[in-house]
Parts: C-alpha cells; structure tokens; sequence
C-alpha cells in the first residue's frame, strides 16, 4: 500500500514538474511577441539587407526577429510556414519566391491566425497577405529606358538580359523598358537571354552573346548581379569603352561603378524602406490597426552617371 | 428489416461522402468576380476609364500658369497639390489652361504659359508614343490594390497611352500646330520632387545652349485644341 502511494507521488510530482516548466517556457515567449522573416534566397546581397532591415526593425519595435531563407525554392519556403505556424509567431514578413506558388502558405498562415507582410515581391491575390509593399518595377524600367534612348543617341544595337522566367519582377521591368525602347525604330534588340539574376551565369551568358554579336552598344539587365556578372564580360572581352551597361537594384557593387563612370545606370530600389515599411504595419496590425492598403508601390529612381552624387548603396544619400 | 435499413443508410452515406468530395460550394459573387479578373482585358478597361469615368475628373483642373508658378517657388506646396502612387518621390497632376506655341519638335510642343515670361514652361507631349502613369495616377481613379497582379495595372496605363496617341495626339496634328499659336489643353503630368532643384520650369540650364535643353514640365494632353 505504503508503495502504491510513494509510486502515486513521484507521478504526480513528476506532472507537476512538467507542467511548471512547461508554463516557464511559455512566459518566456509570451514575454516577447515573434516576427518571421521569410526571404527568398540569401544568395544576393540585396535581399541580404532586405533582410537585415527587416530584422533590425522588428527587434527595435520590442519583437523577437528569426529569419528564415527560402533558398529560391517554394517548397523550402512552404516547410518554413509550417515551422512558423507551429511556432505561433505573431506575424511574418514575406519576400516570397513564386507569385502564384507562394500563395498557399501565405493562406495557411492567415487560416492560422499569423498575418503576412508581403516585401519587394507580390503574390497574385488581393486577399490573402494583410499588405504587400512593392518595387514599382515597371515604372523604374520606364524611367531607366528612356535614359538608355537618350544615351544611345535612339540608335544602336543592344542584347537585353532577363531574370528568372517565372518571377513576376522580370517580366515587370522587361516590360517597363521595352514599353519605351521598342518605340524607336534605331534600337534594335539583338539577343534576350535568361541569366537567372545570377552574377557568374550572366557573366557567362554575356561571354557568348559577345561572341555572337561583337558590335552591340549597349545591355540592359535585370538586376545589377547580371549587370556586375555582364560588367565582368566586357571588360575581359576589352569592349568596356563600346559596351554600356545598365542594371536595376541600386546594389552597392553596382553604385561604386556608376560613380567610377563603368556602369552607366540602375534603377534604385529602396530594400531597407521596404522592410521598414513591413515590420511598422506589422507592428501596427498586431496593435489593432486593419485599415491596411492591399498594395503599397515603392517608387524606383533612375540612377545614372549624372545625379549619383544623391544616392548610395540600397538608397539615397540624405 | 432492420438489417436491410443499415445497408442503406450505408449506401446513402457513401454515396453523400463520394459526391460530396466532389463538389465544391463556393459563394456566387466571388466565383464571378473571379470570372471578372480571369477574362481582364486592359483594353476594355481602359476605353471605359477614358469614355465613362475620366470626363468628370476633367472638370476642375489645377491652373497650369498657377501650378507651374508654385512648383518653381514652393515645391512643398506644388507637392501637397499633387497625387502619389505609394511611397514615392513622384507626384501626379491634372492640369489645364491655355498658352502660346513657342516651339515645335519631334517630342512635342513648348507652351509658354505664364503671361510675364516669353519663354516656354510646359512641353505638350505630341510624340510618336507616351511612356509613363500621368494620367492613370493623376486621375486617381484606378487604385492598384484592387489588382491581384501587378502587370495588369501597368497595361493599362500603356492602354491609356495609346488611346491618347491615337485620339488626342494624331488628330490634333492634323491641324498642324504652328509657332505663335494659342492652344488650350487639359493634361496630365508627373513631376519628381526634386525637378526644380538645379532649374525652374522655363529656365535654362545653361543659358548658352539651343532651346532643346529648356527645362520644361512634361505633359501628357487629355485634351488640347488649338484657339
């Protein structure tokens, strides 16, 4: 009898125990509310400080920031919605990697009672994110083609490299700077190749395609990764005085060689206004504001040889 | 008896489960507002906006002699007049008024509107092609969160563009404008906060220079004839 009670006491002392360490940890992250940070790939220096400037604002704003990087692959980013749902996270701020494929795990995450921040990239729905804050990419390209017109003279040939084929970004700003260029009869588009908005491929696709066409004037590229990888072609092709060269990011790589006078342009995305701009609504959300706009177009400023003294790497100089 | 009223009851329940999996219960008005989005064409759109909605806000334009006073002395106050698409450094407008042709070139035509200064404020987009959101922003009346994809509301600016080529522009060149004409326009422009810093609209960057490098504000004509 004396040991069916001494075996009852360590049970219940044992449940006891658990469940006072239990209540322990949830204090703990009661304590301090937890933001995510969901970015599509770490791999470029520009969503690195996406990232770091979402991340520092949240922690300013009282939370707990942890990042996770979707590595440009929607399954990996869909598996990092799960560990954020399990992990009752308050909110998540969202640079997703597909604009249709992302928008399950967003829906997941809002059926789960977490709301979601877009940044930089949209998702094809209006209902599901509580606010998506975008590059207005089409008219950033809008811009940096009519300065392309202007610095060919409306006449020349050029090669033009795209992004990846299924992200919504890459047709935005094809778009945007062919909404301007094609309008002149003189400029004529040799080749359009997909560099994956990745440095050493654009860098070996821009090593053939001056191969292919040794007198071009001019490329455009996707983003400043290309345009650096493209840079690096044409110097070690010695075509760097033929050859101008125009990206799209605002990247500091790409900003040192605007003000040295080897690139000619980019369009400057605002990364760091971004992240700010998401972690403060989402801050405000979880504070009770829901008067939200569905879409918050971040102007894109054209950055060229004649005005880069305003600006520096990820923004302005102000 | 018993036995046979279980198989049914069975039967029945299988056959709701199978029939119920196959069907999906979805509200009338969000299957056809997806219908709506699905068959977008920004074409249509954009012929509705300029027949049906854009007339009304062409009614009270800001003065362009008045506003491109202000842009050149207060930018703050031009700023505050202005409309902003998001978080931007670029402001749009809806304009009017009337001035004298000053110029004519390939992009357009130099109106000079500010009675105490011969020289040209505004440059009259009369190009081949229009570039840009002035009027889409300036009228605001399209609202880019009610687009689920981003690329739809840009096409529809480009649709708007082409209207504004093909009605406005070309027809009004038929009447081939000439130096020392009065023309009145209503019009639509995009201005950058930081458009006057170094010259005002009307300046000259540098005075010895031909009138192409005019500073000019650009703008994109909703409206324009000739007095």
């Amino acid at each position: 009898m004396a040991k069916k009670w001494f075996a009852w006491v360590i049970v219940v002392s044992l449940i006891a125990a658990l469940m006072v360490g239990c209540g322990r940890r949830e204090q703990s992250t009661r304590g301090q509310k937890k933001m995510a940070v969901v970015i599509s790939t770490l791999n470029n220096p520009w969503f690195v400080v996406l990232k770091d400037a979402a991340k520092a604002r949240a922690e300013e704003l009282g939370y707990k920031a942890d990042v996770f990087d979707s590595q440009n692959s929607p399954a990996t980013e869909a598996s990092h919605f799960d560990a954020i749902i399990d992990g009752k996270y308050a909110a998540i701020l969202f640079n997703p990697t597909d604009a249709q494929g992302s928008i399950a795990s967003v829906q997941r995450a809002k059926d789960a009672g977490i709301p979601t921040f877009c940044m930089d990239r949209a998702i094809s729905a209006s209902d599901v994110a509580v606010s998506q804050i975008l590059s207005d990419n089409f008219s950033g390209c809008v811009a940096l083609g009519e300065y392309f017109v202007r610095r060919l003279g409306e006449k020349g040939t050029y090669v033009e490299l795209l992004g990846l084929l299924g992200d919504n970004n890459t047709k935005n700003r094809s778009d945007g700077f062919h909404s301007v260029v094609d309008n002149y009869p003189g400029l004529k588009m040799l080749a359009q190749q997909s560099a994956d908005f990745d440095r050493t491929k654009a860098m070996e696709v821009m090593e053939s395609l001056l191969q292919a066409h040794p007198d071009i004037n001019a490329v455009f590229c996707g983003n400043d990764a290309m345009a650096m990888g493209a840079h690096r072609a044409i110097l070690a092709a010695s075509k760097d005085k033929q050859v101008m060269v125009f990206g799209f990011d605002g990247a500091k790589d790409v900003i040192d060689e605007i003000r040295a006078g080897r690139i000619v342009a980019t369009g400057m995305q605002f990364p760091k206004t971004m992240a700010k701009m998401a972690a403060e609504s989402a801050d405000q959300y979880l504070k009770g504001k829901r008067d939200f706009p569905q879409k918050v177009p971040v102007a894109v400023e054209l950055v060229s040889t004649e005005n880069i003294g305003k600006y520096t790497a990820y923004g302005r100089s102000e | 008896m018993k036995r046979k009223h279980v198989v049914y009851i069975i039967g029945i329940a299988a056959l709701a489960l199978v029939v119920g999996r196959s069907l999906e219960f979805r509200r009338l008005d969000e299957k056809r507002a997806e219908e709506r989005t699905a068959r977008f064409s920004p074409a249509e759109y954009a012929r509705d906006f300029w027949d049906n909605r854009l007339p009304a806000a062409l009614n009270h334009p800001q003065a362009a002699d008045e506003l491109t006073r202000l842009f050149n002395t207060d930018m703050k106050a031009a700023i505050a007049k202005g409309r902003t698409l998001g978080e931007s450094r670029v402001h749009a407008y809806l304009l009017g008024g009337q001035g004298r042709i000053v110029a004519v070139d390939k992009e357009g035509l130099q109106v000079n509107v500010l009675a105490d200064d011969p020289n040209p404020e505004i440059l009259l987009c009369t190009g081949s092609y229009i570039a840009g959101n002035a009027v889409r922003d300036a009228s605001g009346l399209v609202d880019v969160s009610a687009f689920s994809d981003t690329m739809k509301f840009n096409r529809i600016s480009a649709e708007i563009n082409r209207i504004v080529v093909q009605e406005v522009i070309v027809p009004f060149l038929g009447r081939t404008p000439q130096v020392g004409m009065n023309v009145r326009f209503i019009g639509a422009a995009e201005v950058a906060e930081d458009a006057t810093e170094k010259t005002p609209f009307g300046g000259r960057e540098r005075p010895e220079e031909s009138n192409s490098s005019w500073h000019l504000l650009r703008v994109v004509p909703i409206r324009l004839e000739v007095e």
